[in-house]
């Protein structure tokens, strides 16, 4: 016991030390036995040879880079120390409102005004005061015109200068009755006296699919053109910002947009699917009498050639669209979101060579899983899509889509005599789902979802 | 070197029997805490490490803590107040660094086995839980306990990030925290014993510095991270360089006879 006593200070401090010792120990082998493997779900592996995938896996904490080279699986941990170290946010260029290019990010928006000398009618709302403040007077006015303003904000990376561009392009939408409405704002002084008037649209009220922003980066200039359906009217086009100013800038349009072509909504059938840059080219994807057409231009606006798909319409809805550029290709996906064809999925892949474009590879799939794909590239006769995909059994058991685990499916279709079949598909099985695990049987989501909470496939590239 | 060992094995005497009470009161403690949170089913799902922090167990640790800083304090003050042993070891013929280094090194030693408890506590009650969650069948087609679920805590968790870093930068942040902190808590009780009132400046920027470090460690993983990354290398340069002043400071005022 007194020998204990005389060394009681080592007996102590090496025990502490070893609980060190054996969990770095544990941690350093831990790293590297995640489950993470592809396992073959149909055809042969051997039609991934001539490629490599990579990405990573990553939450906020800690990621794993990948490759899959001629057909096997290599991966890496990496130890996140600071948000900087999340490979998604250093690679990642593409939001659903806008993009990233050079260390700037260009977010998109719209303003609605109620065109010059349409009809009115201004009805007053139950409590006609804002919040119960008597300076501020509400009601809504309903009209059946409004102008489309597009607003391009860009920000670099620290969010320090923020310069925007608000163009006009003429577009316009003009409803069949007096059914949009505007929450109009007045504002009063305290003595009674009117200071301004602010009207806001209320989207709720309109009626058809609001309009987004098609958006890419050429020769690090960025272009862009409008995405609507073939209700709206006016002019459309293809359009490059030149100048960004101070958002405190006092002019109602700010900034300089040079139009490098414009299309009369009024005397055509055209709707704007998306706009991308391929090599020094820009291919504008979009429906004209309800076909699909791929149009390649050159960047004074000047038609080089055209790709129509008689198949692909729009005659039951407009699809969603995702593009991704891989060399001289530009590889497409469609979905529909009409009932009717809420399996169908198209993948589509457009070469583009010199100054014409041919059709490559097209899948159409049937399946009643959700997709979304990382990435679809092609290379000679083969078509690579990278996609996760959700099981509708297992969705019924998640509050929602976003928080229900999904599969990372790697799929390979050859093209032979213009016909494009499924010749591999596997699955790059990994622990990640059980991130998931935590959601099931929670129907409350009021505590809100930070994506970086799990682990999620970024980044993924095939070369 | 024997008279640095027999002090340390001096000083260690007082203190171990009550860290050991700590020690074993933190373990016992939050595995109650766990297997009491367990009763709720939807706690079978959850993440080990946000079942760990849901049932309390952080605030366990902060207490045992500050205990443990109360403690040392307590351990310096008895030494002149109490015992009066210092002025007995303060007569002996060896240097007066020996009897500032072995203080220090035991009150490491101290936090040092508190911290090598929270692990063991954190294995053991993942063990528990494991075996709790395989022997209550939960649900079809659903894998528990998840595949290396320690290993994701102790990554994932800003708790044990900051007790167990993987990576070298947040390794030495921890290392400038653990030491800076025991150094400053006998730094204040020095200068308190000295009467050098003005340089408990020195205190209060050391300990601005642990709570900054302290904060960037929990927010740098955040999506709205407002820190730079390099910020982080700065604030543990300048915990380094603080704490080797108080040690610089403290052995003047030791060597100076100052401490009354």
């Amino acid at each position: 016991m007194d020998k204990l006593e005389k060394n009681i200070f080592l007996i102590f401090l090496v025990p502490a030390l070893l609980v060190f010792a054996i969990s770095y120990g544990f941690m350093a082998a831990a790293k590297d036995n995640p489950d993470f493997y592809l396992e073959d779900l149909e055809g042969n592996r051997d039609a991934l040879k001539s490629i490599t995938i990579s990405g990573y896996l990553e939450d906020r904490y800690h990621g794993r880079y990948f490759e899959i080279k001629n057909g096997t699986v290599q991966s890496k941990f990496i130890y996140y120390q600071h948000r900087n170290d999340i490979a998604e946010l250093n690679g990642y260029v593409n939001f659903s409102n806008g993009l990233r290019h050079n260390d700037f990010t260009f977010i998109y928006n719209y303003n609605f005004e109620i065109s010059r000398g349409a009809k009115t009618e201004e009805r007053p709302n139950e409590n006609n005061h804002y919040n119960n403040n008597p300076s501020v007077r509400t009601s809504t006015v309903f009209t059946d015109s409004v102008d489309i303003y597009a607003r391009i904000t860009k920000t670099d990376d620290i969010y320090q200068n923020s310069t925007a561009i608000l163009f006009d392009p003429g577009l316009r939408y003009k409803s069949n009755g007096m059914d949009i409405g505007f929450i109009k704002h007045e504002y009063f002084d305290s003595a009674g006296e009117k200071q301004g008037t602010t009207h806001h649209l209320n989207r709720e009220t309109f009626p058809a699919f609001l309009p987004r922003m098609a958006m890419t980066v050429l020769n690090d200039e960025l272009y862009f053109s409008i995405i609507c359906t073939k209700e709206y009217s006016g002019r459309n086009g293809i359009y490059k910002a030149v100048n960004f100013e101070p958002w405190w800038q006092n002019s109602k349009y700010r900034g300089t947009v040079d139009i490098i072509t414009s299309f009369d909504l009024d005397d055509t059938n055209m709707e704007v699917l998306g706009l991308e840059a391929v090599k020094d080219k820009l291919v504008l994807l979009l429906f004209e009498d309800n076909e699909f057409k791929a149009r390649l231009y050159n960047t004074e606006g000047k038609v080089l050639d055209e790709l129509a798909f008689n198949d692909i319409t729009s005659e039951e809805g407009f699809p969603e669209y995702q593009g991704f550029v891989r060399d001289s290709y530009l590889n497409i996906y469609l979905k529909y979101a009409n009932e009717n064809r809420l399996n169908e999925k198209v993948i589509l892949s457009i070469g583009i060579e010199g100054e014409s474009l041919s059709h490559k590879h097209k899948v159409t799939e049937y399946s009643n899983q959700e997709m979304y794909p990382h990435m679809i590239a092609s290379k000679d006769d083969m078509l690579y899509v990278i996609a996760l995909t959700k099981n509708i059994e297992e969705l019924s058991n998640y509050p929602s889509q976003v928080l229900t685990p999904g599969h990372l499916m790697i799929f390979a279709y050859k093209t032979d005599n213009d016909k494009t079949f499924l010749v591999y598909s596997g699955e790059l099985v990994t622990d990640a789902n059980q991130d998931y695990y935590r959601n099931l049987y929670i129907n409350d989501m009021s505590f809100g979802y930070n994506s970086y909470d799990y682990r999620e496939f970024h980044l993924i590239d095939v070369r | 070197m024997k008279k640095m060992y027999y002090l340390l094995n001096h000083d260690f005497r007082g203190l171990y029997r009550i860290v050991a009470v700590i020690c074993i009161v933190l373990i016992a403690l939050q595995q109650f805490l766990m297997i009491k949170s367990m009763d709720y089913y939807q706690n079978r799902f959850e993440r080990y490490e946000l079942l760990f922090s849901k049932s309390g167990c952080i605030i366990v640790f902060l207490v045992c803590f500050f205990i443990l800083c109360g403690l040392c304090i307590f351990n310096v003050y008895s030494n002149y107040i109490e015992s009066k042993s210092i002025y007995t070891l303060l007569t002996l013929p060896l240097p007066r660094e020996y009897i500032y280094f072995s203080k220090l090194i035991t009150y490491m030693v101290c936090f040092l086995t508190l911290l090598a408890s929270q692990i063991i506590s954190a294995w053991t009650g993942y063990g528990i839980i494991s075996v709790f969650i395989s022997s209550h069948g939960t649900v079809e087609n659903i894998d528990l306990p998840v595949n290396n679920g320690l290993f994701l805590a102790f990554i994932r968790s800003d708790f044990f990030r900051i007790i167990l870093p993987f990576g070298f930068r947040s390794f030495l942040s921890s290392f400038a925290m653990f030491t800076g902190l025991v150094c400053t808590v006998y730094y204040a009780a020095i200068l308190e014993r000295s009467r050098r009132y003005f340089r408990f400046s020195v205190v209060i920027l050391s300990l601005s510095l642990i709570i900054f470090s302290l904060i960037h460690r929990i927010n740098s993983l955040a999506m709205l991270g407002l820190y730079e990354n390099d910020y982080i290398n700065v604030l543990t340069a300048a915990l380094f360089l603080t704490t080797a002043f108080i040690i610089y400071d403290s052995l003047r005022l030791i060597k100076k006879s100052a401490v009354v």
